[in-house]
């Protein structure tokens, strides 16, 4: 409650300009914001241009917004939709080109199985795959998810629950083929 | 064999807690229980953060040109105001000034009014033209689509489920799209960047609706060879 009447202020501010409110709603989105965008988008200058995008729709449209809904849903569809338009305009010979090596290798991943993760999860149907990393990685609520996606509860409940049978598939495999 | 409770919690028919109670009677289910555990916990790993050091400073750049473009008007102003204290307080008074102003407005009033009696509006029709073009355009669209959706969607049926949980999706997000754009052109029906957009949308539906059919007909010839 805190945190979102914080928010609320710091909206306000932007409101009327403050540059230094973006840049507190910068500090508390950059790392969600960046994480689903190289996700949706796969690779990272263009994830960056989707946030840079997303914070001027911000901007632009911030007059418009009413403190009675949520900001964080509100500020991800901005977001979300920015990642759209850049798969829209891409070239149809580059959009099979995807680097998440950036998102999953970490300097203390010996084991590989993050990496695995990842593959596992980005082989995952589109919205399935989307909708799982919102859940399960951002830790959105599915209520969110919908709004930020625009798609009925239903349809997220649908898409996370086939994700978990897919991926529990997959880990129960590989764990089976290193005890093997 | 696959226990009845773990496709009643996979259906999203159970909830974790009473699944979790199952579970610990079940062993089957107890496995599958912890593998979700385990696949929560492996997806959080993936949580890390990401380094973007110039992206703040692209942010601020961007929203500073944004907010200078806004505010030439309110500068403007100022510096006019500026201009009119200096002005006034040497011998241009306003009292000698009014005379003279009305004057001028009389005759700038007088000349504008006898141009546009004699111009043809011919700046406002192309205007008006071109928006009867891109609405007819977009009417093609949705004539096309209307003509795709009778043949693709009936395809839809004997598709594999991941592939038409797939495109239901992509169909319903262009739809919202589509929504949008047709509620910010409720508003200005010329606002040409909403335009572009409801074209792009449009666009995209067509292209989808044209894979679904693709999709469906390649299933059915590889059916018919089998």
């Amino acid at each position: 409650m805190a945190i979102r009447m914080d928010e609320e202020a710091t909206i306000q501010r932007c409101k009327e300009g403050d540059m230094t409110a973006y840049r507190l709603l910068y500090e508390r989105y950059e790392q969600p914001f960046l994480r689903t965008a190289i996700r949706m988008l796969g690779r990272q200058q263009e994830a960056e241009d989707a946030v840079q995008e997303a914070f001027l729709k911000l901007h632009r449209g911030i007059q418009n917004y009413r403190s009675g809904s949520r900001f964080s849903t509100y500020f991800f569809r901005i977001l979300i939709n920015s990642c759209y338009d850049i798969l829209r305009k891409r070239s149809p010979a580059s959009s099979g080109e995807f680097d998440l090596n950036d998102l999953a290798h970490h300097p203390s991943d010996v084991t590989g199985l993050r990496v695995s993760m990842q593959e596992a999860i980005s082989s995952l149907p589109e919205r399935m795959r989307i909708c799982f990393e919102l859940f399960a990685i951002e830790e959105l609520k599915m209520e969110e998810i919908a709004q930020v996606l625009e798609v009925s509860i239903g349809t997220v409940k649908a898409s996370i629950y086939r994700a978990r049978v897919k991926l529990r598939a997959w880990l129960s495999d590989s764990q089976k083929e290193t005890t093997e | 064999m696959t226990c009845k409770e773990l496709e009643r919690y996979d259906r999203g028919e159970l909830d974790e807690a009473e699944f979790e109670r199952h579970a610990s009677l079940c062993p089957a289910c107890q496995e599958a229980f912890r593998l979700d555990k385990d696949i929560l916990s492996l997806a959080k790993a993936l949580r890390r953060n990401i380094e973007a050091p110039t992206l703040w400073s692209r942010i601020q750049e961007t929203l500073q040109n944004e907010q200078t473009a806004e505010t030439p008007h309110a500068t403007a102003l100022s510096m006019d105001k500026n201009r009119r204290n200096k002005r006034f307080s040497g011998p241009w008074k306003p009292s000698r000034l009014v005379p003279a102003v009305l004057v001028l407005a009389g005759v700038v009033g007088l000349s504008f009014y006898f141009f546009l009696k004699n111009q043809t509006p011919s700046s406002g029709l192309l205007a008006q033209n071109a928006l009867a073009k891109v609405e007819q355009k977009e009417m093609e669209y949705m004539e096309a689509i209307k003509e795709l959706e009778k043949q693709a969607l009936p395809q839809m049926t004997s598709m594999d489920l991941d592939l038409v949980f797939l495109y239901r999706d992509r169909l319903e997000t262009i739809d919202a799209q589509i929504a949008r754009c047709r509620e910010a052109l409720a508003m200005n029906q010329a606002n040409a960047h909403i335009r572009r957009y409801l074209m792009a949308a449009l666009q995209d539906k067509k292209d989808t609706l044209a894979d679904i059919l693709n999709a469906g007909n390649v299933k059915a010839k590889s059916r018919r060879s089998t």
